[in-house]
């Protein structure tokens, strides 16, 4: 059982799913929190049912919008160690939670990535969406200057200082994917990967459906990884979040 | 610019000055908008009324006529207020997650405090109180 962990979810609309998450995830790791991010059906009830803690969200952020107000909480008002982000629609294996956070508890690293990539080919996504979790992975270990095999992995741990840095406006508010990489990268954390297996969505929805919204996706990323690719007072940012605390 | 074009531009530039105190009087534009504003209706009356003042800056830019460089006046100074609009849009965007996000936070706190908040996961020396910054 983990204890020394908070699982931060973000739900959207998930009511039909995030039960059934839920019941898996908290027989191994109870303490969840559940970041409802405005949704319109019973998300927050079916969450509370099924006995994970609920913070609910007037209006819809997005994804990263969500994931900040969970780090919020769990600096503000709780002291767990580490932190772990797992999606509510049940693609994510609660089973994998003990690997990803070792590297944590070891003092190993400070940002732990599940990556779908290490342990060989992952076609859960589909060959579109394959090929752009590639293409991000390889500008990521450009950027970085090392391998970074999967750069768009939702589900991860990190310790409490990067938490911390999350809580600025440098945090992107829709999907914090290959830039946080690389700005945690040049902030002197030590990231590292581990392997996980990925199941397909449950609730049949996708943050990167559509034609449009995956073009503007690559394109507001190339700016973001540019971006922070690029900026000098990333070491200062971190001093100031430590110094905030 | 031809005598029967100049009350046209007169007239239009004294509503849009008329318009602009009429706003600010009633407090429908931030003092910082108020001024801008004001600025731009007052330079458009002394453009209608001194048109040399056009016809130096028409020579000053280089211009092949008055219009072309009422036209380059015109679009610099929109594009540079829209540039102005999307930092401030930002910012706006940003205030409204950290006050959704807090918001989020005091409602689990009133939620906890009735009792609804949940069957009671998080824990690790959970403060109930409203906690410290950060």
């Amino acid at each position: 059982m983990i204890e020394d962990a908070l699982i931060i979810m973000p739900a959207f609309n998930e009511a039909g799913v995030i039960g059934e998450t839920l019941a898996e995830l908290m027989a191994m790791a109870p303490r969840v929190l559940v970041v409802d991010d405005g949704s319109h059906d019973r998300t927050a009830e079916a969450a509370r049912a099924a006995g994970a803690r609920v913070l609910r969200l007037a209006t819809n952020l997005n994804y990263g919008g969500a994931l900040q107000a969970g780090f919020r909480y769990a600096l503000k008002k709780t002291a767990f160690p580490h932190l772990v982000t797992f999606d509510a629609d049940g693609q994510h294996d609660p089973s994998h939670l003990e690997a990803l956070l070792a590297p944590l508890r070891e003092g190993r690293a400070d940002y732990v990535i599940g990556s779908r990539y290490l342990a060989g080919p992952d076609r859960s996504g589909g060959l579109a969406r394959g090929l752009g979790n590639r293409l991000f992975a390889r500008a990521a270990s450009l950027a970085v200057g090392r391998k970074i095999t999967d750069a768009t992995s939702g589900f991860l741990a990190m310790n409490r200082e990067v938490a911390r840095v999350f809580l600025s406006n440098l945090f992107p508010q829709d999907y914090p994917d290959a830039d946080v990489i690389i700005m945690l990268e040049r902030m002197g954390f030590r990231i590292v990967e581990v392997p996980v297996k990925v199941r397909p969505s449950q609730s049949g929805q996708s943050m990167h459906g559509g034609i449009l919204k995956p073009l503007y996706y690559i394109a507001k990323m190339s700016v973001s990884m540019l971006h922070l690719a690029t900026r000098s007072d990333l070491a200062q940012k971190r001093k100031e979040a430590r110094i905030a605390a | 610019m031809l005598p029967e074009q100049r009350p046209f531009a007169i007239l239009t530039s004294l509503a849009l000055l008329t318009v602009i105190v009429y706003m600010i009087r009633k407090r429908r534009l931030r003092e910082e908008y108020a001024l801008l504003w004001l600025g731009v209706g007052l330079a458009l009356i002394a453009l209608a009324l001194w048109y040399q003042l056009l016809e130096g800056l028409t020579r000053l830019t280089g211009a092949v006529d008055p219009t072309s460089a009422l036209f380059i006046f015109s679009l610099l100074f929109l594009l540079i207020l829209s540039i102005h609009f999307s930092a401030v849009n930002s910012r706006l965007k940003d205030q409204v997650k950290d006050l959704t996000q807090e918001i989020g936070l005091l409602r689990s706190e009133v939620e906890a405090l009735q009792g609804k908040g949940g069957t009671d996961p998080p824990s690790e020396n959970e403060r109930p109180g409203p906690g410290q910054t950060k």
